[in-house]
Formats: structure tokens, C-alpha cells, sequence
């Protein structure tokens, strides 16, 4: 590079912002970073402080340092002009990973720097949390009351976007593995509860409900005796119907609930319990219940067993299934329509 | 009590909004504050202000089964209907659960309705034993639950024409009773209060007419009188809001005498569509002038609907095939193909469009 006579050579100066967080800290930050902040910018454009630690631009009560330091770290990266959308994304979707407490933080402080797209962010963020709980993992996660009465609390059908061989599944597992929990305390021993994962195939994982020793598949057939009283509810969608009894079909694969289907009219008499004028939702939640009634582990062990018999039968077959013992119950007389074909 | 901890509510309410509409129900689960917010009509507006909502259509499919296999049930003659889900903007498909006491199979020919976040559906012939239903059942999307609504009052009505303003209101209008005499009489339903009113009566009987909500009317287009079985007349009647009348008829609304079943609101800046021929054409200035042509592989439309700025069609080549899915553009008139999945590709036979 060519150099002139009178060329100078300047020092580099680079010039930083002073913040103090309610704490009483201060910290200088570099210029571009901290005037990505609209909050900052204003007051360093509006009041001329920042300049000097004496003169450190007071931030808001909701940002503490730690947050402000995830919050530079943002603004640090996005200030960049050059960076692609892709990059800008990656960088995103890392940042984001934090827990529920820290995002809240987060999503707090940078509402109160004006900074929108990282409120954005967040904001997205916590939903995606809260879409994947469900209402009693919120109320855990965000610390919030559980005020409902159990009518107002009602329980979602779910089946609107999984696949009910997943979530029963799933229920299933979470139960043995509590079930073996509670064991291991009792006995006092470490049970190798990682094992039980969801990764596993479907196969293995019916042959270790049914299969393990009876005793445990009956312990887990025992547990669900309280759960079947609310199952029962789970046939049961009209509020004012008190015939509603007679409706409890097996439903079609995707909205159905396996296992409460069979033994319905057993059942019956427990449901008339729970009939109340308020609109009774499907329920597949499944409970704990610790009570032994011997007169209910066989019938309980068998529909362990046909549970597992039915997941893995064939769709075709399984509608027949359902439509033969819905034909059993129905007190409404079975029609053949012209072409002579049974309903 | 905040909405989230340490959040002011607006920004907690920044991150309800986001939540999809199918975990609703959870949201409104959670606490009492939850369930409030979720409920405020403030909390539907500013999801659409943002642009997080989902367009979401309900239909009433027929359950087709493509590859039955040996010992499988037979599918009665009658093919059963249920209420199938699709959001066609990213291809999800899914059921809902059925309409409590219609396990089997959903009235035949009932109508689908959408007002905000319920599902409406109103009528239809019991499956089995073909009877006229007059009973309403809502779903709502915010609790994922049925309720039974007030029953349609008057007679029992098949073939009529309703829409929605999608806000607060269904109306029906017209079809025919017990004796397939045509009717002229009206109804609105009003889905919170779950109250019905009666309207004015149209000028004309009106079977097999068409309803279509747009500019603040309900149209009923089309339809025939009782002597004029199946001859279809061109007129349409609106019915105005705001002065709760009646427009006078008018004639000449459809350019062919034809089954108006096709023709859609809805689509925003006051246009009505339909398929005509091979056709799909726009109403504008009181003349229907063709836009594009149906897509190559839909001989058969058997359903339509429309949303702002877009228009969605099911159809099939040949009756009884499988059916497709195509969504329109209504800027550049370009069609995309929606994907359909094993058991989603049966004849549908009614649906409606919610925005949730």
C-alpha cells in the first residue's frame, strides 16, 4: 500500500457503551453491539449517556448481567451485516436452547430493551415448550397454580396429532418405569430405569409388558382399575344424554382408545358415577391406583394382554374386531340395508 | 398471578398466541389465567393480526379403503363418512374424533359449518336408517370436545343452503322437508348462546341451493322450486345484515341453469367463484368470467371451498377413483397439489373452513 509523506496513522479507536444493570455493575460494551439495542440506542441518541462509567446508561430492572450477557451475545452476532439468513437461523435455533426459567428471563429483558426479534424468538421458543407438555408439565415447568376444579380441567384429545399406538405406548412405559420406581425404593435397589426408553421396537417392548413374570403384568393390569371409570367417560361425548351409555363404540383407529374399549359393560354401573352436566371430554390420561381388588386383576391381565394382541394386529382385522363387539352391545337392533350388507 | 413467570401478560400472551391450534385445549388446561386468556376474543385477534394462524379444513370423508385385503370387512354399500382434517398449507391430515352417536359413520349429507373455533355440523340422514336429523353438534377446537347445540328448529330439513360469517353465526336457508316440498323459510344459529332465530322468509323455495357468506351477506344461490324438480334456476337471494332483509332476487345471477353446489365465498375482496364446466370463474361486476382451468387430472369436483387469497378443490378423474387435492392461488392463478395419504382420499361430501 502506497504510503504518502503526509499519511497518519491512527490509532484504532474503538468506542464502547457503558451499561449498568440494577445491580449496581457496570460494563462497557462495544458501540455497534449495544446500539443494536433500540432501548440503548435511544438513550445514547436522546440523553448522550454512555459514554463514561460515570455517566452508565441505567438498564432496566429485568435485565440482570447474566441475561444481559446472553443478550450481547445475540446482539454481537446479529449486528454482523454480512451474515445469510441460514447463518443468522443456525445461530438462532442454538441460542434458544435453554431452559424454561432462563427463557422466561430472557424473553423478559429483551422485551424491555425493545428488542423485538429476539422477543420473537423467545417468544416461539416457549411455545414450542408448551406444545410439547402437557397441562400438568406446564403447571410444573412455569410454576403455575393448579386452580382448575377438575370440570373446568379438560382433558384434551390429544389424538388430534399423535398416532394413538405412540401415546398409548408411551403411556405405558412412563407407567412401568414409576411402577419400577416405587419398587426400587421399596426394595431398596437401583433399577435400571434408562433402559426403558421409547426407542425401542414395539415388539420388544410388548413381550416386556406381557412377558416379564406375570406378577408384573398384573401389577400394571391392578393400576388401572381407577383408570377405567375414567375411560369409561372417554366413550361418553354428549353432556345432556343420559342414554349416552349406549354410545360407548369402539371408535375408528385414530380418535379410538384401545384399551378402555373392551369391558365396557362391566363398567357401566362405575360410569353412572361420573355423569355430571358438564361436557365430559375423552380421557385417555391414565392414573395410578393402588388398590387391590382380586376380583379385577384377571379381567385387568387380559386386557394388558389383548392391548398388546390388538397393536399388533392388522388395521382390517381390527376394525372387524371393533365392529363385532360394537354389534354386541348395541342395544339398537342391527339393520341390513338392501343390498343385504350387515351394518 | 402472571401468564408466565417474570413476563409482563402482554408478552406472555405473545407466547400463547404461537401455541398451534391443536393444543389449544391444553392451554386452556393449565390454570385459571390460561384458560381465561385463551377464551378472550383479544387473544383470536391478535393470533390473525400476527399471521400465526393455521388455515384448517373439516371435512366429511368417505372412508375408502384402496387395497382391502383378504377376510377384511366388506365396506357396506353405503360408504361411511367421517370427519377428516387437513391443513393443506403443509399437508397434515388427521381425524377427528366422531360425532357423539354417529360412531359408525357421520349423517349422510349433513352440513359442515365453521365459527371461529368450533365445528359445526347440522343435519344429515342417520346412516342406518336414513331418517332426517335436525340435531346440531359443535366441536370445539378450544376444549377438544363435542357439545349437542339446540336442535334446527321447524321441520326437519335435508339440502339446504348455510354459511357463516365465520365470526359468531350460521345461516340456513331453503332445501326441503319430508315430502321433498322445497322451502323458502330461514334460519340463523347463534353458536355461543346456542340459540336459533327464525329469518324472514326468501322470495322463492330454494331445494339444493348454495350458501355463501360474503360482504356482509348470506347469498343463497340457485336451487329450484318444488315443481321444478332438479331444474335448476339461476336466480340468488341475499340476505342483508344489516337491514335483516332480503335483497330483491336476482335473476340471471348464474349464467347456466346448473347444481350451484361449487359456488364459494370467502376468498376476500367481495369475489364469489365456482367451477364451471372445466372452468373455475370469478364473479365480478354481475358477470362470471372463467379465471383457469380445472387441473388436468379433476374431471369430478366433489368439494370446494376458499380462504383469503386461496381456493382448494377435491376432486377425482373418474367417479369412484381416488380423490386430489389441488389449492389455487388467486393471484397468479397457479395450482398446487396438496398430498393426500392412504385414507384421506375418499369422495368428500361436505366441509368448511376454519382459520384457527
Amino acid at each position: 500500500m502506497p504510503e504518502g509523506p503526509m499519511a497518519v496513522v491512527k490509532p484504532e479507536m474503538k468506542p464502547y457503551i457503558w451499561l449498568q444493570t440494577t445491580d449496581g455493575s457496570i460494563q462497557q460494551v462495544e458501540e455497534e453491539v449495544a446500539m443494536f439495542c433500540p432501548m440503548i440506542c435511544r438513550e445514547v441518541l436522546q440523553t448522550g449517556m454512555g459514554s463514561s462509567k460515570n455517566y452508565a446508561i441505567s438498564l432496566p430492572q429485568r435485565v440482570n448481567p447474566a441475561i444481559l450477557g446472553l443478550i450481547l451475545d445475540y446482539c454481537r452476532f446479529h449486528q454482523v451485516p454480512g451474515r445469510s439468513n441460514k447463518e443468522r437461523k443456525t445461530f438462532d435455533e442454538k441460542f434458544i436452547k435453554l431452559d424454561a426459567k432462563k427463557l422466561c428471563e430472557l424473553t423478559s429483558a429483551a422485551d424491555s430493551l425493545q428488542l423485538r426479534p429476539l422477543v420473537d424468538l423467545t417468544s416461539r421458543a416457549l411455545a414450542r415448550m408448551i406444545e410439547g407438555k402437557t397441562p400438568e408439565e406446564i403447571r410444573e415447568t412455569f410454576n403455575l397454580p393448579d386452580d382448575l376444579t377438575e370440570e373446568e380441567k379438560l382433558e384434551p384429545l390429544r389424538n388430534l396429532t399423535d398416532d394413538p399406538r405412540i401415546r398409548l405406548l408411551n403411556r405405558l412405559y412412563a407407567r412401568k418405569r414409576k411402577e419400577l420406581k416405587e419398587r426400587a425404593k421399596v426394595k431398596n435397589v437401583e433399577v435400571e430405569e434408562e433402559q426403558l426408553v421409547d426407542e425401542r421396537p414395539v415388539d420388544e417392548l410388548l413381550s416386556f409388558i406381557n412377558g416379564d413374570g406375570e406378577s408384573k403384568g398384573v401389577k400394571a393390569a391392578k393400576n388401572k382399575k381407577k383408570n377405567r371409570r375414567r375411560k369409561d367417560l372417554s366413550g361418553n361425548f354428549s353432556s345432556n344424554d343420559s342414554n349416552c351409555n349406549q354410545f360407548k363404540e369402539p371408535n375408528h383407529l385414530p380418535s379410538g382408545y384401545l384399551i378402555g374399549d373392551i369391558d365396557n359393560a362391566t363398567s357401566q354401573s362405575k360410569s353412572a358415577v361420573f355423569q355430571d352436566s358438564a361436557s365430559v371430554t375423552f380421557s385417555p390420561k391414565l392414573e395410578f391406583d393402588n388398590e387391590l381388588d382380586p376380583a379385577m386383576e384377571e379381567e385387568l391381565d387380559r386386557e394388558v394382554e389383548d392391548f398388546a394382541r390388538r397393536l399388533n394386529s392388522v388395521w382390517p382385522e381390527r376394525m372387524q374386531e371393533m365392529l363385532s363387539l360394537g354389534q354386541e352391545r348395541r342395544p339398537v337392533p342391527v339393520s341390513l340395508n338392501g343390498n343385504g350388507a350387515v351394518k | 398471578m402472571e401468564l408466565l413467570p417474570g413476563l409482563p401478560d402482554d408478552v406472555g400472551l405473545e407466547c400463547l398466541v404461537r401455541v398451534p391450534y391443536n393444543h389449544f385445549s391444553s392451554v386452556a388446561s393449565v390454570c385459571k389465567s390460561w384458560k381465561l386468556q385463551i377464551q378472550q376474543p383479544e387473544f383470536m385477534r391478535r393470533r390473525k393480526a400476527a399471521g400465526f394462524t393455521s388455515t384448517v379444513i373439516v371435512m366429511a370423508q368417505a372412508h375408502f379403503d384402496p387395497t382391502p385385503k383378504s377376510g377384511s370387512v366388506k365396506l357396506p354399500a353405503t360408504p361411511v363418512y367421517r370427519l377428516t382434517l387437513c391443513e393443506p398449507e403443509n399437508g397434515y391430515w388427521t381425524e377427528l374424533p366422531p360425532v357423539p352417536g354417529y360412531t359408525e359413520g357421520l349423517p349422510m349429507f349433513c352440513q359442515l359449518v365453521g365459527v371461529g373455533l368450533n365445528l359445526v355440523v347440522m343435519g344429515g340422514w342417520n346412516p342406518d336408517t336414513w331418517e332426517v336429523s335436525n340435531a346440531v353438534f359443535v366441536y370445539s377446537f378450544s376444549t377438544a370436545s363435542w357439545r349437542r347445540g339446540a336442535d334446527m328448529p321447524g321441520c326437519r330439513r335435508s339440502f339446504f343452503a348455510c354459511a357463516s360469517d365465520l365470526k359468531r353465526t350460521v345461516f340456513v336457508a331453503g332445501g326441503h322437508d319430508d315430502e321433498k316440498n322445497a322451502l323458502s323459510s330461514a334460519l340463523a344459529y347463534d353458536v355461543a348462546k346456542d340459540k336459533w332465530v327464525q329469518l324472514p322468509d326468501m322470495a322463492m323455495e330454494r331445494d339444493e341451493s348454495k350458501g355463501a357468506f360474503q360482504g356482509g351477506k348470506f347469498h343463497v344461490i340457485g336451487g329450484y322450486h318444488t315443481n321444478m324438480q332438479g331444474r335448476f334456476t339461476t336466480s340468488a337471494e341475499s340476505f342483508d345484515l344489516s337491514t335483516w332483509q332480503w335483497d330483491p332476487v336476482q335473476n340471471d345471477f348464474l349464467d347456466i341453469a346448473t347444481c350451484p353446489r361449487t359456488c364459494v365465498g370467502g376468498a376476500g375482496d367481495g369475489r364469489l367463484l365456482m367451477c364451471r364446466d372445466a372452468d373455475v370463474a370469478i364473479l365480478q361486476n354481475s358477470k362470471w368470467q372463467a379465471v383457469t382451468q380445472l387441473p388436468a387430472d379433476i374431471r369430478n369436483v366433489s368439494y370446494v371451498t376458499a380462504w383469503q387469497g386461496n381456493l382448494l378443490l377435491i376432486g377425482s378423474p373418474r367417479f369412484s377413483e381416488p380423490h386430489k387435492i389441488y389449492m389455487l392461488d388467486l393471484k397468479s392463478y397457479k395450482w398446487t397439489k396438496v398430498e393426500t395419504r392412504d385414507g384421506f382420499s375418499g369422495h368428500v361430501q361436505s366441509g368448511c373452513c376454519l382459520q384457527m
